[in-house]
């Protein structure tokens, strides 16, 4: 009986011998998706981030352009219509923009001599409160009532511009998606049928040996989802790293503030081996029944 | 279990047909051609047989006669140009997997060329009909390697096919055929790559699992061995049946 305590029980998996070469480059292609797939959706996540950043930064920010009436300058009616601002409630702070510094903005670009010519506007720049920010309606009112002719930049359209931008970064985002799992799932396809091809003789042994269709379509199901999950689990672990190296290095301030990665973002990286071994499963599943009930 | 067996026997050694269900296999007006055009040409010609549950016979015929075709029909493998044929009682219908799953599993068939699986060793392969039907290796250990140690490979359990002489290979097939205790035996020339004292045991075998209730059809063109067990004879030649002997001879003198 010593023979039999070392025999192995059979695995299911042993049941179709491995294919190296073919399945490094199986591996492979997967593995290279899957990356693809994971920094996408980093990127969604770290680009949604900065959007909502951006979006709530111009949300708290209100410009109003002062005109002065009458015998008022400018700078004047502007600092009236600052302090008017600054009395509304659900205002924070409140900077009248003094033309000077304004002509030095825009000094480098147009030099001295078009300068003293141009029509210089006279902005006052209102931070709302964060929490209970003053309506646009509010403040205009309050101008209105003190006789300040101006008008009020919400900054909406920039607004609706970051929202925009948002919107087609996730787009962009789901069409890769949707193209990398239909990659997948033909490579996989692809591998099964050339799997199926390769192992005919197997397959029919175990055909002529009772096996139905469905357990031998559940052994490559099985082989296939465990092929994609260890390549998800890479593909996964090389974004990831790819993430932390740019986070880590913070090489470019530029980049941090366009692509503002977090930590937490990894988490979303955990069902990609998951959802590859499943779509390389269904795929395998699938093409294996339909190659062996004659409909391939 | 026995006696009824022997009553089964003793039916068919009568009549030589017992009614149309309890034949295990029963084949009506099965015509094979291989693509051939012209009846003339057909390989195997409006055959109509039945083998009752429980009967032994040896199907002969020279060289090119049809009998690898036959089995073929009979484990499914090759669908008859025309004609009707039926397993346990049931009609066959093409293209029907699930019921080529359900009667094959009924079925334990022994090939001309073995068809071992390369990549599992030997007790994997005498398993693996017992594995494809969801036993784990607990249920089948015992059992596989009885039956493994009967046919004289209990030294070589894991080994792998390649390393086996064609005789050793042979009765790695057999073992594998006769795992399940098959309802139905088909064998394909089982004795053709061992010797005369081997084949006798492997036909003692067949003639065990027989007498314990298997129907058994075994291919073969050894006529030696025919003769020197006295069983029964369905030859085939020309694409007809041209001897049916009835099962009078059960036992014969294996
Ligand atoms: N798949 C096939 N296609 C066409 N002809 C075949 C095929 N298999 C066998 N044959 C032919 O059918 C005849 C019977 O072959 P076979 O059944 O193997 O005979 P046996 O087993 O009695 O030697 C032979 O002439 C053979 O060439
Ligand atoms: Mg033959």
């Amino acid at each position: 009986m010593t023979v039999v305590s070392r025999l192995s029980s059979m695995k299911a998996r042993h049941l179709l011998p491995e294919q190296d070469q073919r399945e490094i480059a199986l591996h492979y292609v997967i593995g290279v998706l899957c990356v693809l797939a994971c920094l996408a959706a980093l990127i969604v996540m770290a680009s949604d981030r900065a959007a909502r950043g951006w979006a709530r930064e111009i949300r708290a920010e209100v410009t109003v352009q002062v005109r002065p009436t009458g015998l008022e300058s400018g700078s004047v009616a502007a600092a009236r219509a600052a302090e008017v601002l600054a009395g509304v409630k659900g205002v924070g702070q409140v900077t009248a923009l003094e033309p000077e510094k304004a002509k030095a903005l825009i000094k480098p670009w147009l030099g001295d001599a078009i300068l003293d010519d141009l029509p210089i506007p006279n902005l006052v720049s209102v931070r709302l409160d964060d929490k209970a920010p003053a309506t646009v309606k509010a403040l205009t009112d309050a101008l209105i009532s003190h006789d300040i002719d101006a008008s009020i930049d919400d900054h909406s359209v920039w607004l609706k511009d970051v929202e925009q931008s948002a919107l087609t970064i996730r787009l962009i985002s789901i069409g890769i998606f949707f193209i990398i799992f239909t990659a997948t799932a033909a490579v996989v396809g692809f591998a099964t049928r050339a799997g199926l091809t390769a192992r005919a003789t197997i397959v029919e042994v175990l055909s002529l040996c009772g096996a139905t269709d469905l357990f031998i379509a559940q052994r490559f199901q099985y082989r296939f989802a465990r092929m994609a999950f260890e390549s998800g689990l890479l593909g996964a672990a090389i974004a990831a790293g790819v993430m932390a190296v740019i986070k880590a290095t913070g090489s470019s301030q530029s980049f941090a503030l366009a692509l503002p990665f977090s930590w937490l973002d990894l988490l979303i990286l955990l069902p990609c081996p998951f959802l590859v071994a499943l779509i390389a499963a269904v795929t395998a599943r699938i093409v294996t029944l339909r190659l062996l009930g004659g409909k391939g | 279990m026995a006696q009824i067996n022997e009553k089964k026997q003793l039916a068919s050694s009568v009549t030589g047909f017992l009614p149309g269900d309890d034949a295990v296999v029963s084949f009506d007006n099965v015509s094979l051609g291989y693509g051939a055009t012209s009846e003339a040409d057909y390989i195997l010609k409006s055959l109509s047989f039945q083998l009752p549950a429980g009967s032994f016979h040896f199907l002969t015929g020279p060289s090119g006669a049809g009998k690898t075709s036959l089995l073929k029909m009979i484990y499914l493998a090759q669908a008859p140009t025309s004609g009707r044929i039926s397993l346990f009682g049931e009609t066959v219908s093409s293209g029907d997997r699930a019921q080529v799953a359900r009667l094959r599993s009924k079925l334990g068939i022994v090939f001309q060329e073995f068809r071992l699986l390369e990549h599992l060793n030997v007790f994997d392969n005498a398993a693996l009909p017992l594995f494809v039907h969801g036993q784990s290796f607990r249920q089948y250990r015992d059992d596989v390697t009885e039956l493994l140690t009967w046919v004289g490979l209990k030294n070589q359990l894991q080994a792998m096919p390649h390393v086996l002489s064609g005789g050793e290979k042979q009765r790695l097939a057999i073992a594998r055929a006769v795992v399940t205790r098959p309802t139905l035996i088909l064998a394909d020339e089982p004795t053709g790559n061992i010797d005369y004292a081997m084949g006798l045991r492997i036909m003692r075998l067949f003639v065990e699992l027989n007498r314990l209730g298997a129907t058994v059809l075994i291919a073969t063109h050894d006529e030696s061995l025919v003769r020197a067990s006295g069983m029964p004879v369905l030859e085939l030649k020309d694409g007809h049946i041209v001897r049916r002997d009835l099962n009078t001879t059960v036992g014969g003198r294996l």
